[in-house]
């Protein structure tokens, strides 16, 4: 049993505690071992692991670095692996400015379509205008009904509405006439009949209908309908009156025989004559004006003329030219009024159109042995009963034509021309082999936005790295020799800096290339002229600070020569305060390069990123995506770089250490 | 102190001598800048100025041994007593002899060829500085506070939640260019929402209108200068903090709030004040790609069209103009620096 030590004492609530201390409670602190020097337990470091480790630590560096590592990688590959746009030495008009692709399209979100809406809309021929109806997603397509929208403009694909012939208010009572010229009929004895249809007062002055008219200075002016023409036998000019001064607007129909002798007229116009008032604007609404023809025995005579000269769609009508048959004309005031328009909503495929198929295409003799030699079609025809007698797709993936539907055979100077007509794949023809798409759309020369920005972005990072190398060089060479030599020769080389200096990068740019141009190498060089200031004075600052130091004055004692000095001793102390400070030029350089494009005197010979920008930039309004890619690209790099080159420079700057 | 601002200045009136001279030369080695319009006596009487000037010699007969004749001007009349004049260019060094004199004596900077054809540079450009001074004196009356307000909470807080996120949006908006900060401005503002005007809104639009129009120039050229005073501030201000002189003022009894307003925040001004007034004067050069995107007349949108028109002289000028501004505001620095911090000016008078 060992001996305990018992220690009694009272807590502060006047318990007894007892403490026992054994004997293998206490240890030598020193019994049996050397007493000498302890090696160092630390790990040994260098000024770049060290400075490695503290960059490590900041996160926001590290993320920089990342995507910064991303970008570069990215503005070297992306343009080398992007497959090509289209095939030949220029785009076609429906591959340019295509819009974002990345989901399927009817997906409705960055599937490559665009909204449309209130476009108008062709009722006959049941398409909208402009848009060719295969690309319209399908489902999409909402046509207005008749009456939801009216047009008071003439346009084409308004239908029927009124023809308005007005006369303004204080002009004075003029006579106006609409007229149809040459109704020349003077050879047979038939019954002439002109219906005609006016649009009636109280229907007008009643009518809810916004037409944009202001109806309150508005009357419906008392009108008379005359009749000219000249005698054939005597060829007099006459006028009759086939209807007098009424205020009578509505349908009625007027037989000729009544006013005038049947056959006894050439040069025959009709006419409205309108009354104007002093006080109001005055006018009539016309309808229709029909024309029709009766033999004798009253049946209906069909008479193309006369149905041309006939006015049964006032939009018709006024879209008439002079010249043609059924030309209406005044010359007075006339418009449109109250013409029925309607208009379509939808949702527009762009990659359907630029590269779906279209039916009824031409392939040529030479195309079709193309595919045939290809092994993609398998295709025969007869070449006397001018049918085909086989036709298949051995290759489903490229064989551009999905059907054949006709066969031409033409014959010239002994020359057979063999086309078939057929439904095309775009994309097959152009030699994709599936439907292309470009997630941020094409840009106006139908390039792929992704590969045209990152090209530009590799330009820029070759610009500004090959300046950061001459300017980086170059400004070693200046700070070592100003900042280590000191006295007249550092202030004569500092005052050129000052003045150097105190010109604005851009007056010094916008000089130089309005002078020698604008490509690549001349870019290089006004770039650098200013750049290489910054590491210049940079590299003086740390040859002042080591020039002082012992072990320089120790290697001088020694015997080494200014060159050895500056290159052996002081140089590597200071080089990595030195590169990662001005590594940030690179970001500086890609700014200014963009910079200067703004003003218009961007790159010419190579497409940096600053150029696709400001190129890019009228289309703010009508293809904003197109900035948008390269916008995020830019504020992306020249975030990252910061980022990661803060980080660097805070990392390898020794006074900064042990301060985090 | 006196001693020491003279000093200054000289220097700064020789290195602008030099540039100005240096950018003369290399304007003027540049393709003679001939005359816009298509009236012969317009252009006549362009070339009658720049003989007045000394850039240019005037002959009644071709003198081929001075080079090609630049313009050749027959008054109108009869063969027999119509006269030619044959314009010659004069060489560079005696047109800068010539620039000197009109300088010097008659304060005269010459003509424009094509903006405005025969109309003096200085009214052109005095013409335009309003709308860029304008913008500048808002974009600084919004970043100047802002910018020391944001810096000041962010230093308050270091290393708290806060200050990252102010630290974080600052570095992000400091990278981002002011070009594309514009862009997305008018993308968004004026052609998504339509809330504001896509360009500049001539005199004649509505007040509203007008007001309005400041609104993405103002805020574009305020987001740079304030990340800058922010980043500044934040600096300076961790930096006092951090002293000991700070730590004796608390020791002594201070308040957190007595310490930092009177003691930090002031000495922290010491280098801030000096750059407001770096930045009041720097940023008029720095709305030029500003105006030519939002379509505002003034001396940065000048510098442009006379690049695109070559109108050097006014190009000329206008980089004469920028380059003054800056060194002006590197002298009014290192001066203020003199004014506002006693060591500065202690160490001067020594």
């Amino acid at each position: 049993m060992k001996k305990e030590d018992k220690f009694t004492y009272l807590d502060e609530n006047n318990v007894e505690k007892v403490i026992v201390f054994k004997d293998d409670d206490f240890d030598f602190a020193q019994k049996d071992k050397n007493i000498h020097d302890v090696e160092l337990k630390t790990k040994p470091t260098t000024f770049f692991k060290d400075a490695m480790r503290r960059f490590v630590k900041n996160k926001s560096s590290v993320a920089g670095a990342i995507i910064l590592g991303i970008l570069v990688l990215m503005a070297f590959i992306v343009p080398y692996v992007a497959p090509s746009h289209y095939i030949g030495n220029s785009p076609r008009n429906s591959e340019i400015k295509l819009p974002c692709k990345l989901f399927k399209s009817g997906t409705g979100w960055w599937d490559g379509t665009k909204k449309y809406s209130k476009i108008a809309y062709d009722i006959d021929k049941n398409e909208v205008v402009d848009y060719e109806s295969r690309a319209i997603v399908k489902g999409s397509l909402k046509v207005s009904k008749k009456g939801d929208y009216y047009v008071n403009v003439v346009q084409n694909t308004a239908k029927g509405g009124y023809v308005r012939f007005w006369t303004p208010a204080s002009s004075l009572a003029a006579d106006y006439f609409f007229k149809s010229d040459a109704i020349g009929y003077n050879t047979n004895a038939f019954k002439y009949v002109f219906d005609i249809e006016l649009l009636d007062e109280n229907s007008y002055f009643n009518d809810s209908f916004k037409d944009g008219f202001d109806k309150s200075g508005y009357k419906m002016a008392p009108y008379s309908i005359n009749f000219e023409y000249t005698d054939i036998l005597t060829g007099e000019a006459n006028t009759v009156v086939l209807k007098e001064q009424s205020s009578d607007y509505s349908k009625f129909s007027i037989t000729l025989n009544d006013f005038v002798e049947p056959g006894m007229y050439s040069k025959a116009k009709l006419s409205f004559n309108i009354k104007s008032d002093e006080e109001k604007n005055s006018g009539i609404f016309i309808k229709t004006v029909s024309f029709s023809c009766f033999d004798s025995l009253g049946n209906p005579v069909v008479n193309n003329d006369l149905d041309n000269l006939s006015l049964l769609d006032a939009n018709k009508a006024l879209l008439m030219t002079p010249g043609t048959a059924g030309y209406w004309t005044s010359n007075g005031n006339k418009n449109l009024y109250k013409a029925d328009m309607y208009y379509a909503s939808f949702v527009f495929d762009y990659y359907e159109k630029a590269y779906g198929e279209i039916p009824n295409f031409k392939f040529g003799r030479t195309d079709i042995n193309k595919y045939i030699n290809n092994g993609w079609l398998s295709f025969e025809y007869n070449e006397e009963e001018k049918t085909i007698t086989k036709f298949e797709i051995l290759n489903e993936e490229r064989c551009p034509i999905r059907s054949a539907d006709k066969l031409e055979i033409t014959s010239k100077k002994g020359v057979t021309v063999v086309n078939v007509y057929g439904t095309c794949s775009q994309y097959r023809y152009l030699g994709y082999s599936k439907m292309p798409s470009f997630i941020f759309g094409t840009d106006n020369n139908g390039h792929d936005i992704i590969k045209v920005t990152f090209a530009g972005l590799r330009t820029s990072l070759l610009l500004g790295f090959l300046t950061f190398l001459v300017c980086f060089v170059f400004g070693l060479c200046w700070g070592s020799i100003s900042g280590y030599f000191g006295g007249t020769v550092d202030l004569v080389m500092e005052r050129f800096c000052d003045i150097l200096g105190g010109v604005p990068w851009i007056v010094l740019m916008t000089l130089i290339i309005i002078k020698w141009g604008s490509s690549f190498g001349t870019f290089a060089i006004a770039l650098c002229l200013t750049g290489w200031m910054g590491t210049a004075a940079r590299t003086r600052t740390q040859f002042y600070r080591f020039k002082g130091r012992e072990y320089i004055l120790a290697s001088r004692t020694l015997g080494s020569s200014d060159f050895r000095l500056i290159f052996k001793h002081i140089l590597p102390n200071s080089m990595g305060t030195i590169i990662t400070s001005s590594v940030l030029m690179i970001p500086s350089v890609i700014f200014s390069e963009a910079t200067i494009s703004y003003l218009g005197l961007g790159l010419t010979d190579m497409k940096s990123l600053g150029v696709t920008l400001s190129q890019n930039q009228e289309y703010i309004q009508t293809y904003p995506a197109l900035i948008l890619f390269p916008s995020i690209v830019m504020a992306l790099i020249m975030i990252s770089f910061n980022l990661f080159g803060n980080g660097l420079r805070d990392a390898f700057n020794p006074s900064l250490k042990g301060s985090e | 102190m006196t001693k020491y601002v003279i000093k200054r200045l000289l220097l700064a009136v020789f290195t602008a001598f030099i540039i100005l001279s240096l950018t003369f030369i290399m304007i003027k080695i540049l393709p003679f800048p001939m005359p816009g319009g298509s009236q012969i006596e317009a252009q006549n009487a362009y070339f009658i100025r720049q003989v007045e000037l000394g850039y240019v010699l005037a002959f009644n007969s071709p003198q081929d041994h001075l080079g090609t004749c630049i313009f050749k001007y027959t008054t109108s009349g009869t063969v027999a007593n119509s006269q030619t004049t044959y314009y010659y260019v004069k060489p560079v060094l005696s047109q800068y002899g010539a620039w000197l004199k009109n300088i010097f004596t008659k304060w005269d900077w010459g003509v424009s060829n094509k903006i405005e054809p025969n109309v003096n540079v200085i009214y052109i450009i005095l013409s335009r500085l309003p709308n860029t001074i304008k913008i500048n004196i808002w974009s600084v009356i919004i970043s100047v506070p802002l910018g020391i307000l944001l810096g000041v909470i962010a230093a308050l807080n270091k290393n708290k939640i806060t200050d990252h996120v102010i630290s974080t949006s600052i570095m992000v908006f400091i990278s981002i260019p002011s070009f594309i900060i514009i862009t997305f401005l008018i993308l968004i503002f004026s052609y998504k929402l339509h809330w504001l005007p896509t360009k500049w809104p001539t005199p004649s639009e509505p007040l509203l209108t007008r007001i309005k129009g400041y609104i993405i120039p103002v805020v574009s050229l305020s987001f740079g200068s304030i990340c800058g005073y922010c980043r500044f501030t934040r600096a300076e201000l961790c930096d006092v903090m951090a002293s000991d002189y700070l730590l004796l003022a608390r020791t002594k009894g201070l308040t957190k709030r007595q310490t930092i307003t009177r003691h930090a925040l002031r000495n922290a001004m010491v280098p801030i004040v000096p750059s407001i007034l770096a930045e009041f004067i720097g940023i008029l050069g720095g709305s030029m790609i500003l105006e030519n995107l939002y379509n505002i007349p003034g001396i940065g949108s000048l510098f442009i069209r006379a690049i695109s028109d070559h109108d050097y002289n006014v190009l000329f000028v206008d980089m004469a103009l920028f380059t003054t501004i800056s060194l002006l505001a590197g002298v009014l620095v290192d001066i203020s620096y003199g004014f506002i911090d006693p060591r500065i000016r202690m160490g001067a008078k020594k």
